[in-house]
């Protein structure tokens, strides 16, 4: 049985499936992301997964199909661009630099091999394009080849008449590079003639097309350069000066990884500057913000399970999210989680549930700390529970604990408290938690983690189930979408269900591909370089925070984020965040966090919703950890555990039982942030 | 007895389930799914160890079984016809014509080779050995006149004997002990050398054959000329011999599993760790040999298999 | 077509073979398993030399004398182009090369120069293991890989149009490898060949299971095994078949090819794309890590000896 998502990266796609697949990103045209026609170039940055290639291989194809007598150029001449689309990685850029060659000899055979690689890239392209139009293909015989040749220090041997003698030719220098290359290290000289002076092809060639054919004398010639980060310091150089020196009728679209641009300088040492020199787009920066993207999301994954043969019984869009949805069984958040939470608990006595035996054995620990909280003997601890509990919702069990649990930290009578606390949850059950209180806020701020911390006492692993949480774990990336799902559907076949044929896939299935998708994505997103330090940095980033959530009194709700001022860390400290950033590892929000005791504004990143799953974490960031300078050196910085390990303790302390030092509190946020 | 926190078992069961998920939806051909590894762990009730942890223990052994898929026997066959028949003729062909490199010289030879010689099954119709040819045939591009069945050999069939024939070539899929191949060495090998003396070259090809096995069947133990397995198994591969490749693990003991195997085994069968104890993972998409555990493929006492043995 | 499979491909035992055969010069990688040093020690040569690849770090009191040694940081050419420099070899030196310990871009590259300088026939041997030291735990590589590049002389003459490019992975079982080399090209569909038969008859199955540990890298679900090619790890001849089957057969834009699992596979490679792909739209790329541990295996497995000639459709041009 084929799976639907069985493909994740756009690369596997046909030409013709890049656009059967196309979806518009998020309500907004992409030609408004993208802007094919200005003539400023732009930077597309986005993670691995983001869609990047994906559109920028939209864009090297026709937009629109030509209607009814329509020719196939006059599509062209309406979209107004003939995008060309090139990886750099095709170049093999490596190959330019070392072989006891020097760097200036490299970069002036890499800036001629360029200009012919995307010269020929662009002869392709007009050849596919007017090759069904002979009066098209006429203009461009004679004149333009021999034009294009002037562009050339000197006439070439045999002159080209027609356009697919002249690709002929310049496919012909190029191999004379690239054979001069390969036998460099048997021969040890490399003997290469460099024909052109840098840029020549890369500008004229457009420009003389707009000359000699008068169909194609508006357009824009896109150059779409994937994948930059493949190129070298000194190659970046070279697209830079592209870049800032553009002339005619060309502009560049480049697309890269985060922190996968090296540099703005040229090769003459100007700096290209965003908004002056170039526009930036950062597309999963630009996804997370946009509330379409989960219906992007669903859109993209019923027309791969429409392909495949799936959801075939309506058009009606909003019918087929409904089914899609339905698809993946989910708890049901009724009356408070009750049926699941009970089954949780199913084979103890309500009396004897975890949480209530440990808070009982808490407080009877110590009677003479306990009286300075009004505990003085075993009846007050009978009553204390006796107020707290609420036999048909664990849910809400537990939440009073926690709510004890900070009373307690704040030295209050701790049978007054409860009391307090009983009354309010009762009222906040009798009302079905529809009337705002205290009670209300904090059962919307922390019941995530309380229900987490439900499942840990029943010792079984959290549940991330439903359409939602899978969105909300790829966090922006279509690909951890896609790949979530190919294996949600492989673990549903193998658990011999039948997955989108009526049947909701159950909850084992689901928890079972989230844990192996989070593994994948925990060890592919590994950088070549300092990948054992990044793992470690996350690794211990990822246990605070799970060790705060599961404490008795965790100081935020929902903790998947922290912040700290970034100017105060070590070079390797920020050389490890830009690492963790570049893989998507960490998700740097664009806002902030103000720090509570000063006017500073500090830097804020939350735990990719993709790993967050393997610590049992939650994936929707409320509360942020305030975190020091000190603190985030032993995190990231530290080759060893020591340092972290003191700093864990002191931070954990405080939410423990009798929860000494207490320090400063820290405020959940009231409002969520999405 | 090294003891299994529920911790440590957790995280292993998940594991093996993982790699059986796999190894299920890849090379395995969708068997062993979840349910019926369900159904199969479900006959180890805790009569050697505690239920949980005999079922770990099991779990283990399936994730080390191998089994062969119909690409794979392909492959397997392929090999039996270019590594052990084909290779050592073509060097035979051109050190005798001063190493050339002339292929049209020495395909027109290797094809005077081919014609004559003959493929046929070790043991009767619908056995294992015989029901390869047929996939024997579609791996090797070979037409049908390069097969014969033993009995066009006793017949004194021209098209199976000398002087048109000079080589028969048995196929087989498994050899655990020899006890087979040794019974066909009385019943077919020597009837045949005694009719036709040292003018016919007699060779044995299997996929899998066990060290013993070859040892006891390589000439001058029996009539056969050349006997070659794609595969040596050697006593690594007795799941609970002392050099197991399998166990001990880190957190497994060979003990404790040989216990539970043998414990099930000896209500299933007279050979409870295989045929002469062979103690093999292993099977085929066609049939899974007795020389396997047989609580992997017996239905004996409702006993539910998770590969089946026909 | 080249027919790759007449070329000789025998299991040999080491002392009745050398005691049949005298070499010019024999050499070998040098590491500290078993299997290396039994063949060099029986290995009848009027020269013997141990490679000494920067990669093992071994350090000077370990190196026996008369190895050749080469700077580190220069690359698999230099150091092969050195080598031979020194080794004063001819088209009619008796030449024998244990390949067991060569890592992949050296015997490459060494098959690159030799051709070279028209020395087309040699013996190559390979020594399986008795058996790996953590048998599907063992580390074959560093892991942390440098980059991933060409391999010097198998660098093809590539075009821009990549919509039809083709990875072709000799998947072996180091799954970071893979995974590092179908990102460096993740433009490119990929075909895997696995080792079936494998060198023992676990392998396979444990190899299926570390590939599909990149199959997130390789864009491709597990049920897509049917595209998969299945050749004996021990045969660079139905390797190089293989490999001009699929390149024939498919259709292409860009070919790269990457031998990461036995070194008989990384041999077919290298003899497949000296024979049909020089200057072409086809390059042998590869994941170069710094660090290789010395020993993997103890003991010694079946032996094999095979016949490199590398001219087998007229010479191979420089």
């Amino acid at each position: 049985m084929d799976n639907p998502f069985g493909v994740t990266k756009s690369d596997d796609f046909s030409n013709e499936e890049i656009q059967r697949f196309w979806v518009e990103p998020g309500g907004v045209s992409a030609s408004t992301l993208l802007k094919p026609t200005r003539l400023m170039s732009m930077e597309i940055i986005g993670g691995k997964g983001s869609g990047k290639t994906h559109l920028l291989r939209h864009f090297a194809l026709a937009v629109h199909n030509p209607g009814i007598g329509e020719d196939p150029l006059s599509v062209f001449e309406k979209q107004g661009y003939l995008g060309v689309y090139v990886r750099c990685d095709s170049l093999n850029p490596a190959r330019f630099s070392g072989k006891s060659q020097d760097a200036e000899t490299w970069l002036a055979v890499f800036q001629y091999f360029i200009d012919l690689w995307l010269a020929q890239a662009l002869l392709d392209k007009i050849a596919t394009t007017i090759e069904s139009e002979p009066a098209a293909s006429e203009s461009l015989d004679g004149r333009f080849p021999k034009a294009v040749c002037d562009l050339f220090d000197e006439p070439p041997e045999c002159s080209p008449t027609t356009l697919n003698d002249l690709r002929d030719l310049i496919r012909g220098f190029q191999r004379e590079i690239d054979v001069a290359i390969n036998n460099l290290p048997i021969t040890r000289k490399l003997e290469i003639r460099i024909r052109t002076g840098p840029s020549r092809l890369i500008f004229g060639v457009p420009q003389l097309l707009s000359k000699f054919s008068a169909r194609l004398s508006k357009l824009v010639v896109l150059y779409l350069l994937d994948e930059m980060e493949n190129l070298s310091f000194n190659q970046q150089r070279y697209i830079n000066t592209l870049i800032r020196h553009r002339t005619g009728n060309c502009s560049f679209r480049l697309g890269a990884r985060l922190y996968g641009i090296k540099t703005n300088e040229t090769i003459v040492g100007e700096i290209n500057r965003p908004g002056a020199e170039f526009d930036v787009l950062e597309l999963d920066a630009y996804w997370r913000a946009k509330r379409q993207y989960k219906e992007f999301c669903a859109k993209l994954c019923i027309s791969r399970l429409q392909a495949s043969g799936y959801l075939t019984e309506t058009r009606d869009q909003q019918v087929l999210e409904k089914i899609l949805v339905n698809s993946f069984e989910e708890p049901t958040s009724d009356r408070f989680y009750q049926d699941y939470t009970n089954s949780l608990f199913a084979k103890c006595p309500p009396h004897e549930r975890p949480y209530l035996k440990r808070l009982r054995n808490e407080l009877g620990a110590d009677w003479k700390r306990q009286k300075k909280l009004g505990i003085k003997r075993e009846t007050d601890i009978d009553e204390v529970l006796a107020e707290l509990k609420s036999e048909p919702y664990p849910l809400i069990e537990k939440l009073n604990i926690f709510l004890l649990y900070k009373d307690w930290s704040k030295h209050r009578d701790l049978r007054k408290s409860a009391v307090r606390i009983g009354a309010e949850s009762r009222q906040f059950i009798a009302s079905q938690g529809t009337e705002p209180s205290d009670y209300a806020s904090a059962y919307q701020h922390f019941s995530a983690d309380m229900l987490a911390q439900l499942m840990h006492d029943a010792r079984v692993r959290v549940k991330y189930s439903g359409f939602d949480t899978f969105v909300r774990m790829s966090s922006g990336l279509p690909r951890n979408l896609l790949f979530i799902l190919k294996n949600v559907f492989d673990w549903a076949i193998f658990h011999g269900e039948q997955p989108f044929k009526g049947k909701a896939i159950t909850i084992d299935t689901q928890e079972r591909a989230v844990i192996e998708s989070s593994s994948w994505f925990f060890e592919e997103a590994r950088p070549t370089q300092s990948a054992d330090q990044i793992q470690r940095g996350i690794d211990r980033l990822a246990t605070l925070f799970r060790e705060i959530r599961y404490s008795e009194k965790p100081s935020e709700c929902s903790l998947c984020t922290f912040s700290c001022p970034v100017t105060a860390l070590t070079d390797r400290t920020k050389a490890m965040l830009n690492l963790a950033q570049d893989w998507s590892m960490l998700i740097k929000h664009r806002r902030g966090q103000k720090d509570r005791n000063s006017s500073r504004v500090d830097d804020k990143f939350q735990l990719s919703p993709m790993l967050a799953v393997r610590w049992e974490l939650p994936l929707s960031r409320r509360g942020a950890l305030a975190l020091n300078a000190d603190e985030v050196n032993a995190i990231f910085g530290e080759p060893d555990d020591r340092r972290f390990e003191e700093i864990k303790q002191t931070r954990t302390a405080r939410m423990s039982v009798p929860f000494r030092d207490a320090g400063i509190e820290v405020e959940p946020a009231l409002f969520p942030e999405d | 007895m090294l003891s299994l926190t529920d911790e440590v078992r957790a995280k292993l069961n998940s594991d093996f389930i993982e790699k059986l998920k796999t190894l299920s939806l890849t090379i395995w051909e969708g068997k062993a799914n979840g349910p019926q590894i369900s159904g199969w762990l479900s006959n180890f009730k805790g009569d050697v160890l505690d239920v949980e942890t005999e079922r770990t223990y099991m779990l283990y052994l399936l994730t080390r079984f191998m089994y062969y898929g119909q690409r794979e026997i392909r492959a397997l066959l392929r090999s039996i016809y270019f590594d052990l028949f084909r290779y050592p003729l073509i060097a035979s062909i051109r050190r005798r014509n001063n190493n050339t490199t002339d292929t049209g010289l020495i395909d027109a030879e290797f094809l005077k080779q081919l014609q004559a010689t003959r493929f046929l099954g070790l043991g009767g119709v619908a056995k294992s050995g015989t029901m390869l040819l047929y996939p024997f045939r579609k791996a090797t591009g070979l037409s049908e006149a390069s097969f014969v069945t033993a009995d066009a050999v006793f017949a004194g069939n021209a098209e199976a004997t000398p002087p048109l024939v000079k080589r028969l070539v048995f196929i087989d899929d498994i050899c655990g002990t020899g006890e087979q191949a040794k019974d066909y060495d009385a019943e077919i090998v020597a009837p045949i050398r005694a009719k036709f003396g040292k003018s016919i070259e007699l060779s044995y090809f299997v996929m899998f054959a066990t060290t013993g096995a070859l040892s006891a069947l390589r000439p001058p133990s029996t009539g056969f000329d050349r006997v070659e397995a794609v595969h040596e198994l050697d006593a690594s591969f007795k799941c609970f011999d002392a050099n197991s490749r399998y166990l001990p693990t880190k957190e497994l003991e060979r003990a404790s599993a040989h216990r539970v195997a043998s414990t099930y085994g000896l209500r299933l069968s007279a050979h409870p760790l295989g045929f002469r104890g062979t103690e093999l993972l292993l099977g085929f998409s066609h049939n899974v040999p007795d020389n396997t555990l047989p609580i992997m493929w017996s239905t004996d006492s409702q006993w539910k298999p998770i590969f089946e043995r026909f | 077509m080249v027919d790759y499979t007449i070329c000789y491909k025998e299991q040999l035992q080491p002392d009745a073979y050398f005691a049949a055969h005298t070499f010019d010069l024999f050499c070998a990688a040098l590491t500290s398993d078993d299997r290396a040093h039994i063949l060099f020690d029986k290995a009848n040569a009027h020269r013997k030399q141990w490679l000494v690849l920067p990669e093992y770090k071994f350090n000077s009191a370990e190196i026996p004398q008369g190895s050749y040694t080469h700077d580190i940081g220069t690359g698999e050419a230099d150091y092969i182009a050195g080598f031979l420099d020194a080794a004063g070899l001819t088209p009619n030196s008796k030449l024998c090369i244990d390949i067991t310990g060569l890592l992949a871009p050296y015997l490459l590259f060494l098959l690159r120069a030799l051709a070279a300088k028209k020395i087309f026939n040699f013996e190559v041997l390979y020594a399986e293991p008795g058996k790996y030291l953590e048998s599907e735990e063992t580390k074959f590589s560093g892991e942390v890989v440098r980059e991933v590049r060409q391999v010097y002389g198998f660098e093809g003459s590539h075009i821009p149009d990549t919509s039809g490019d083709l990875l072709v992975l000799g998947a072996g079982y180091d799954h970071q490898l893979l995974k590092m080399v179908a990102m460096s090209k993740e433009g490119a569909r990929v075909v895997e060949i696995f080792g079936m038969p494998a060198l023992r008859a676990d392998m396979y199955q444990e190899n299926i299971l570390r590939a599909s540990r990149a199959s997130a890298a390789l864009g491709r679900g597990a049920g897509d095994h049917q595209d998969n090619h299945l050749v004996p790890a021990h045969d660079p001849f139905m390797t190089a078949t293989t490999l001009s089957k699929i390149s024939e057969s498919s259709r292409f834009t860009n070919l790269y090819l990457c031998p990461l699992a036995t070194k008989p596979q990384v041999l077919g490679f290298g003899i497949y794309y000296l024979h049909e792909c020089l200057n072409k739209p086809v390059s042998i790329v590869y994941p170069f890590c710094d660090v290789f541990p010395q020993k993997t295996s103890v003991g010694i497995g079946r032996v094999w000896c095979y016949s490199a000639e590398l001219e087998l459709n007229g010479p191979v041009s420089p």
